[in-house]
């Protein structure tokens, strides 16, 4: 059994959005796009540690971009009965309300009269949705008894949470003990008991211990006028129990003992304790259904060790877990379907193909062995900038620098697809709903001969396989589909492109870049070439004065990727003068996009 | 009275190795359990055991034939503070209606707006003559439902109504037609056990084999010989089917008849068949009176034998004393004719309605006038699912609020009674069950009907309102020929004729010390509305097979 669905509206930031959830669940999204929020609407209906009056709504609750009096959060759990042991319990309880196909609904609905109104909730349960309403109301959470949701926060205040839990672990396990083990346990306690009383008669004998009460028993007896009484250090307790209940936890590696140090390893033994609790071997019976939700758990740790989390928690746990993360890690440990990528827009916060979706695992499935190499940052971008190389990469960083456009604060992701290829980006950031735009070279490639030609020592023909690669980006990314793509083969000389075919590539130049899709003039090094760069690139490869383009493209081509780091380094304050270049177009039209969507957010507020 | 039997039930502390043999068996088990062998004991302890290996989310169906042999059952399985867990203590009509017709019937038939309520085929004024012919005939036959009785029965149910004497046909309908119904069930419940399955229905009979087919663990007790109800369509030849399936039931008996002196049981036991062997007898307890006039010249004999019979059989409460009639007609006059203290109970409208308001009227009376009743008690009853604290402290109130009234006027409280019915079952509010309610309390006859019996009341009822329970003394009444045996029995066949026999029999059991049959030289017979003195003859149940030896 596992919640299937959420359907939110009308609350915090979300307006109407319909989040589909596997088993294992992922949610990813930039900060304040509703993460919390989204968990938090699962906890209204399923956390049994939120108080009734958390459940009362305030204004602030209300999704604050409309007239919205009504909120609904609707909580669809299926596959009740799939592992029949442990599904037993919800359906004895709950059987009322499941339907014939194994699915159970509950609704949380809250409303007022007025902004700053009378407001009011309450709870629905039913075994179909349109059947929800129709149904009385509940007035209390019942289920959460045996149906509940088990949370933990990002912000965890460990200590105080290990001296409270150290204590049940400890009775746990001295619950679980057969008679033999207990009557062993005993006599150790016994003689533990018996050492204890021994240490404080012996720390009685230490005569700083003595002297140093001394005086001070002295002067509260003058106080006191009272013989009788006096104060003295004492080790503590000898109650066996208090003592081994107060015993630290600490580190140890092989005989060395450490403390608990560091927020990540603390974080560690946090989880770790906290699944112990949560996951307790199966019993004969379970009388409870507990879905886990996790709020960032890669706090403080390590990349290696926060992979290594993530599958702890993926295979450790036989129930639903919920993890929401910033870290592209732990992205890269799930499964592309188990994935909800939260994004806002002018419609609130929606999910990504409405969250776990197989459209994005056959996606991903199509490419196979070249996943791997994506970088996961780019899931959590909301605007990839699609270059060729390492060289673009690098260039169009500095560069935004210099037009001070923060790539961070925008979320933008400047990606080279070098070894994978445009379309793999595209056809899965696509799905997630990433803003793409792309840069590509303007290659123009030999055309394929049949044997007959070549001995026949005919001409090889070319093909402008840029502008073909182009058009097959612009028609997955846009609705208007170019279909004419005939006249830009079989084209006789390279170097000399026929008239009407110029005139239409630069109408498709122009389409492009409506589109967000960018072409090279030839290639990156040439087109930085033909720049007002010029003298700068002449100046740094210690080239003659008066070099020509040509080579100046041949030395940068001699030696890629490194240089251009250098030169970027050395000429940077150089760069502003590309402000308004062809090559600086991309990279602003990525700032116009998200700033226009802001804008239009804003808009449609007033 | 109930009282004794607790006491002497516990005083037993051990069960018998009958007893035992059915308690550790881990099958389906029919039981045959002659008066008095300590039928509710066992099935306690069934329960009891079952209920301690369970985790929370599971319990047992524990079917009674009234609700008050239900609370009586629940009571005593829960003895020692056990937790019922998520067992179902009900009749057998209550069941359907609340695990079966009222959360899975909307699934198929669809939702309505309005509140569904259970009404009868009495209720002429809402059913169509037409449906009510093909309804009626439907319930006379042994079969399930047609597609035309389903469209009818689906009409009224989006008008909002269910008939209570289809409730069992329509109950199996939804059971079969449900998948989720089937795995609520069979995840919820691991037993069921119904009580007096020598009167069960076939509705009750299918659903309980529809339950073992699901895989729970079917007990079925009961008793042939104390089959009394054929005339309302029950039948004891279910029992007997269950005890013919030998591959799938093992057949026990609880053949000890403890509760009566031997006898009695003799005398019982002789009643039933001329053959059987006798048990030693010291004394005899078995007497009859053939007294000269009618019931009211009986009733002035009681009067004048009474305090002798008490010493000499050391009984001091008169409660502990049954005065045992066939019908309202001889019931009436030995209680207009009695004068030592007694109570006539008889059953009030209210009492008799399934509506559930009705129920928790009746509930409610009866804490109003039992003083020694707890409220906890009351909550603990009706308030199954979890209610906001604020509405169980205004149910509290109102509960306390009626008792304290002692100037009688129930009348002008009933909106009190109301809200408690509100609160606890919003959405079965029941006109019929309210004006019901208003006509017990307009009569002071009714309302003392649900006063808790005092000691010194000696208790008058019918045979079958009897069932179940049991008296230090019995006064066995309406021995006449034409009144048991009845003149339909006589005239009948077999079957009808055992019914009587039985119905005698159930009297005779429910004496424990002594038991008086008493016959008389003349009746009054109820003709057509007006009481008519005729001539009276012994019925021939006394010179059966002997039976004259056996008493004096």
């Amino acid at each position: 059994m596992y919640i299937s669905q959420v359907k939110i509206k009308g609350f915090r930031n979300f307006k109407y959005a319909v989040i589909n959830l596997n088993p294992k669940s992922l949610i990813i999204g930039p900060n304040d796009v509703g993460k919390s929020n989204l968990i938090y609407a699962l906890r209204i209906v399923l956390d049994k540690s939120l108080s009734e009056s958390s459940l009362e709504p305030s204004d602030s609750d209300f999704y604050v971009k409309e007239d919205t009096n009504e909120m609904l959060i609707t909580v669809k759990f299926s596959d009740i009965q799939k592992d029949p042991q442990k599904d037993e319990c919800i359906f004895s309880r709950l059987g009322k309300h499941i339907s014939d196909n194994n699915e159970l609904f509950i609704r949380y609905k809250a409303w007022r009269d007025r902004v700053g109104g009378k407001k009011d909730y309450t709870f629905f349960i039913a075994e179909s949705e349109e059947n929800l309403e129709k149904n009385d109301p509940i007035d209390c959470r019942y289920y959460t008894k045996y149906l509940n949701l088990e949370y933990v926060h990002s912000n965890r205040d460990l200590m105080n949470y290990l001296k409270k839990e150290k204590s049940k672990i400890l009775e746990t396990a001295r619950s679980r003990r057969n008679d033999e083990t207990t009557k062993q346990d005993t006599i150790v306690e016994s003689n533990i008991k018996n050492k204890l009383e021994e240490v404080n008669t012996e720390i009685n004998k230490l005569s700083y211990i003595k002297s140093s009460t001394c005086c001070f028993n002295a002067e509260l007896k003058l106080l006191n006028q009272c013989e009788t009484e006096s104060i003295e250090f004492n080790s503590g307790s000898i109650d066996t129990n208090k003592y081994i209940n107060n015993l630290d936890l600490v580190s140890k590696f092989g005989d060395k003992t450490v403390n608990l140090g560091g927020d990540g390893k603390a974080n560690q033994i946090f989880l770790t304790m906290w699944a112990t609790k949560n996951n307790p071997d199966i019993p004969e019976y379970v009388e409870e259904i507990k879905i886990y939700c996790i709020e960032e758990p890669e706090a403080h740790l390590h990349p290696h060790k926060q992979r290594n989390l993530a599958k702890y928690l993926t295979d450790r746990f036989n129930s639903q877990i919920i993890l929401t993360t910033h870290s592209p890690q732990i992205a890269c440990e799930f499964s592309p379907n188990s994935m909800v990528k939260l994004y806002d827009c002018s419609k609130g916060s929606l999910a990504s193909q409405n969250g776990c979706s197989s459209i994005i695992q056959e996606t991903f499935d199509n490419f196979g062995y070249r996943l791997n190499i994506i970088p996961a940052e780019a899931f959590f971008s909301d605007l990839i900038f699609l270059v060729e190389g390492v060289s673009e990469v690098l260039f169009y960083k500095a560069l935004a620098k210099v037009l001070n456009i923060s790539l961070d604060s925008l979320n933008i992701s400047i990606l080279s697809v070098e070894g994978i290829g445009f379309q793999t980006y595209i056809d899965i950031f696509s799905k997630l709903n990433v803003r793409i735009v792309v840069r590509t070279d303007n290659d123009i490639v030999q055309m394929k001969q049949s044997k007959a030609d070549k001995e026949q020592g005919i001409l090889p023909k070319y093909r402008l396989s840029g502008f073909e690669r182009a058009i097959k980006i612009n028609n997955v990314l846009n609705q208007d589909k170019i279909n004419n793509i005939d006249n830009l083969k079989n084209i006789p000389d390279k170097d000399s492109i026929p008239d009407e075919i110029i005139t239409y590539t630069s109408q498709l130049r122009q389409i492009f870049e409506k589109n967000n899709i960018f072409l090279s003039k030839k290639d990156f090094e040439t087109d930085l070439a033909q720049t007002e760069l010029k003298d700068e690139l002449i100046e740094f490869y210690e080239l003659p004065e008066e070099s020509s383009e040509v080579d100046i493209v041949k030395k940068m081509q001699e030696k890629k990727g490194i240089n251009i780091y250098e030169f970027l380094e050395n000429y940077k304050d150089s760069l502003v003068k590309l402000i308004n270049s062809d090559m600086a177009k991309p990279l602003t039209k990525c700032q116009e996009i998200l700033f226009n969507e802001s804008v239009l957010e804003c808009l449609t507020q007033l | 009275m109930s009282n004794t039997t607790l006491i002497n039930q516990l005083a037993k502390k051990e069960p018998t190795k009958e007893q035992i043999a059915i308690i550790e068996n881990e099958n389906n088990r029919v039981v045959i359990a002659v008066p008095g062998s300590g039928k509710t004991y066992t099935l306690s302890l069934i329960i009891k055991n079952t209920l301690s290996d369970l985790p929370s989310y599971k319990g047992v169906i524990a079917i009674s034939y009234t609700n008050k042999a239900s609370d009586e059952l629940k009571n005593r399985s829960l003895e020692g503070s056990i937790d019922h867990k998520c067992s179902y203590f009900g009749t057998i009509d209550s069941f359907y209606n609340n695990e079966i017709i009222r959360p899975f019937l909307p699934r198929i038939w669809g939702y309505i707006s309005k509140e569904v309520q259970i009404i009868d085929f009495k209720n002429v004024e809402i059913i169509d003559p037409a449906d009510l012919e093909v309804l009626d005939k439907l319930n006379k036959k042994i079969c399930s439902l047609d597609n035309q009785a389903l469209n009818i029965l689906k009409k009224y149910y989006n008008k909002g109504f269910i008939f209570i004497e289809l409730l069992g046909k329509l109950g199996l309908f939804v059971l079969e037609h449900s998948l989720s119904l089937q795995k609520y069930l069979k995840a919820r419940y691991t037993h069921i056990i119904v009580d007096e399955y020598q009167d069960s229905g076939e509705e009750q009979h299918l659903l309980f084999l529809s339950l073992v087919r699901l895989g729970i663990i079917g007990i079925a007790v009961g008793d042939i010989d104390q089959s009394i109800f054929r005339w309302a369509g029950k039948d004891p030849q279910y029992l007997i089917n269950l005890s013919k399936q030998k591959n799938n039931f093992k057949t026990f008996t609880l053949s000890r008849n403890h509760r009566c002196h031997p006898s009695i049981v003799n005398y019982s036991m002789r009643l039933l068949s001329p053959n059987v062997e006798l048990c030693k007898v010291e004394e005899n307890r078995v007497f009859s009176w053939n007294i000269i006039g009618s019931q009211v010249e009986i009733a002035k004999r009681i009067d004048e034998l009474l305090p002798k019979i008490k010493e000499k059989y050391n009984v001091s409460n008169n409660s502990d004393i049954g005065l045992l009639v066939r019908n309202d007609t001889s019931g009436s006059i030995v209680n207009k004719n009695l004068v030592t203290d007694h109570k006539y109970i008889k059953s009030t409208t209210l009492d008799s309605d399934s509506n559930i308001w009705s129920s928790i009227f009746v509930d409610v009376l009866f804490f109003i006038f039992n003083d020694k009743q707890s409220i906890q008690s009351f909550i603990d009853k009706w308030i199954i699912h979890d209610l906001a604290q604020k509405i169980k402290s205004a149910i509290i109130k109102d509960l306390i609020y009626l008792r304290k009234i002692n100037d009688g006027n129930f009348l002008d409280n009933i909106h009190i009674f109301k809200n408690i019915a509100q609160n606890l079952y919003p959405n079965q509010y029941s006109l019929k069950s309210l004006n019901l309610l208003k006509s017990v309390l307009e009569n002071e006859n009714n309302i003392y009907s649900y006063y808790p019996i005092k000691n010194n009341e000696l208790q008058i009822m019918t045979l079958h309102k009897a069932k179940g329970l049991e008296f230090d003394i019995v006064f066995h009444l309406d021995l006449y020929n034409k009144v048991i045996p009845s003149k339909r029995a006589i005239d009948g066949n077999e079957l009808d004729k055992k019914e009587d026999l039985n119905l005698h029999y159930v009297g005779i059991t429910r004496a424990k010390k002594c038991c008086l049959l008493v016959t008389s030289t003349q009746n009054y017979v109820n003709y057509q509305g007006k009481l008519n003195l005729w001539n009276a003859q012994p019925s021939i149940f006394l010179s059966i097979n002997n039976l004259p030896s056996l008493r004096t």
